[in-house]
């Protein structure tokens, strides 16, 4: 037993998902929507920050996803093209909200991030404060972001979702965490004066 | 999932990201999923990849055509010829041409003013046989050098002495005859070619000659060609019959009366000089002697301008005169494909447009 069939089997699936979804196999979708419905819905949560919208997003993208099957070369995980699905439609749904991109710059400044037991606590207990932060991130980290820590992807999948690098993913990731710090650590600072 | 060398080693940020609760969904979520895509795939297949394939192709089929078009179009113009009157044709013309100067102090004699204008109607045969010789385009076939018949005609009878058109007094009547024929063929080319034949079999040749052969589009050749007129008719006939005739006309202007009118006047003339020379020869005194010579000059200034004016009648009257337009044919296959020319630099000019807006559709199409 190879691991990727191991992995297969310790998250629930069958061995041959990935052709049963490219042939649209009713069963196979009804599979994944077990399987992925509830890491989808929190993934378009953290990025929308609403539940209702987070849900719509979420029927959205199974549809999204079930149309273009097509284009699902099998290159990575299922859940992997799933999620970058996800990101599309969420990126579709900011857009008609008529949201601008912040601009993507280099950055030299910035620390790396070393929260405290505390910060990390009220870290735990307060997610609206990452998801707001999040939504601040420019596009590409966003991305990273999300399939990283919120669908719990890694690296090189998320590389061969995206069909880039896997060293670029990570470089992303390394930014994005740097961005994401110098947003929350002031509101973090607050909360624990 | 399988992990890379560096993602075991999470920061404590990333291990609190990773480790954020996750919130329980809707209750109905996986009951909505799942309705959605029984939705979706219930919902009948646009027939969208096909569709999209056929714009495509189409697209591309019409861009190739209007492109491929543009080019031959502009081969074809490059191609067509025009082949411009030639002055070397205007027989006219040369009969018109002025006389070689005559040698100070001594009266030139008939013999050496008939082989002065030999001289230059040679030179001029000569220059004009070497620009045609240049290209050796098809039509040069149609163009001259002339018959043999048509050589005799304008070198020959003119100066032999027994044909010289001021000693004819017969009572021959004499006439200037003119036909314009115009003609509707599917081969203007071949036609044209066929025409110039039956011209230089009957000892006729071409006078001006315009010929247009377009690829696409209308071709048309005009020709004006000079037929002894005895075989006249007959030309006429054979060249009615290669073509459908649409237009024939014809006209005839008697001038027997001006003819021998003006032949009787060159040998009054004739025998005035013959006097004047006589006189010349016998005459002791040096002033007498001028005064006969510029008599003389005179008088066969006077008789060069009337036998040239007599040798253009005698040619005008001997010489039938056929102006010739051959169009091609119109036909209902000619209007279609005329129409189809017509059409595809539209097509092109609306597929510049079309195309886009096209592709944008597409575009937005897919992203919707």
């Amino acid at each position: 037993m190879n691991t990727q069939t191991a992995t297969q089997e310790s998250r629930g699936e069958s061995p041959d998902l990935a052709k049963r979804l490219q042939r649209q196999d009713r069963a196979a979708w009804d599979e994944l929507v077990a399987l992925e419905h509830r890491r989808l819905f929190n993934l378009h949560l953290r990025l929308c920050g609403d539940r209702e919208q987070a849900a719509d997003l979420t029927q959205e993208t199974f549809k999204c996803a079930y149309q273009s099957s097509h284009t699902f070369s099998g290159r990575c995980q299922p859940q992997t093209w799933l999620y970058s699905v996800a990101l599309n439609v969420n990126r579709n749904w900011w857009r008609q909200q008529g949201r601008h991109e912040p601009p993507e710059e280099l950055r030299d400044d910035l620390a790396d991030p070393e929260p405290s037991a505390e910060q990390l606590a009220i870290l735990h207990e307060q997610g609206h404060l990452v998801n707001e932060a999040v939504s601040r991130l420019p596009e590409a980290y966003r991305r990273a972001i999300a399939l990283r820590y919120f669908a719990g992807i890694t690296a090189m999948e998320i590389a061969a979702a995206e069909g880039i690098s896997a060293g670029t993913i990570r470089w992303r990731l390394h930014e994005a965490l740097k961005r994401l710090w110098e947003t929350l650590e002031p509101q973090l600072k607050g909360d624990l004066s | 999932m399988k992990q890379g060398p560096d993602e075991q080693l999470n920061t404590p940020l990333e291990d609190a990201l990773l480790n954020l609760s996750q919130e329980e969904p809707p209750a109905d979520l996986q009951g909505a999923c799942i309705a959605a895509l029984h939705e979706v795939s219930a919902r009948p297949r646009a027939h969208w990849e096909p569709w999209r394939q056929l714009v495509a192709a189409a697209a591309v089929l019409v861009m190739i055509v209007g492109t491929g078009n543009l080019f031959l179009t502009r081969n074809v113009r490059e191609k067509a010829r025009y082949v411009p009157p030639t002055e070397f044709n205007n027989f006219a013309g040369r009969m018109e041409a002025p006389m070689a100067p005559s040698a100070p102090g001594a009266p030139p004699s008939a013999e050496a003013v008939s082989e002065s204008w030999k001289a230059r109607r040679s030179s001029s045969t000569g220059r004009s046989s070497r620009r045609l010789a240049v290209g050796g385009n098809p039509f040069d076939t149609a163009s001259p050098p002339q018959s043999p018949a048509a050589q005799t005609a304008q070198q020959g009878d003119l100066n032999s002495p027994g044909q010289r058109p001021w000693d004819d007094q017969s009572d021959t009547r004499r006439k200037i005859t003119e036909r314009t024929v115009e003609l509707e063929t599917p081969r203007v080319e071949e036609t044209y070619k066929q025409v110039v034949g039956v011209i230089e079999k009957a000892g006729g040749y071409v006078l001006q000659e315009d010929l247009v052969v377009r690829r696409r589009g209308h071709s048309q050749a005009r020709l004006q060609a000079r037929i002894p007129i005895a075989p006249f008719d007959g030309v006429i006939s054979q060249v009615r019959e290669l073509g459908r005739l649409v237009l024939m006309t014809g006209q005839t202007h008697g001038e027997t009366e001006r003819y021998q009118f003006d032949a009787a006047g060159i040998r009054e003339l004739g025998a005035r000089e013959e006097e004047l020379v006589l006189r010349y020869a016998g005459e002791k005194d040096r002033q007498k002697k001028a005064q006969l010579a510029r008599e003389l000059a005179s008088v066969r200034g006077q008789l060069s301008g009337a036998k040239q004016a007599l040798k253009s009648l005698h040619k005008a009257t001997n010489y039938a005169q056929l102006t010739l337009t051959i169009n091609e044919s119109r036909g209902l296959r000619a209007v279609v494909k005329n129409a189809a020319e017509a059409a595809l630099p539209l097509a092109f000019s609306l597929s510049l447009i079309a195309v886009p807006l096209l592709i944008l559709a597409l575009i937005w199409k897919r992203r919707s």
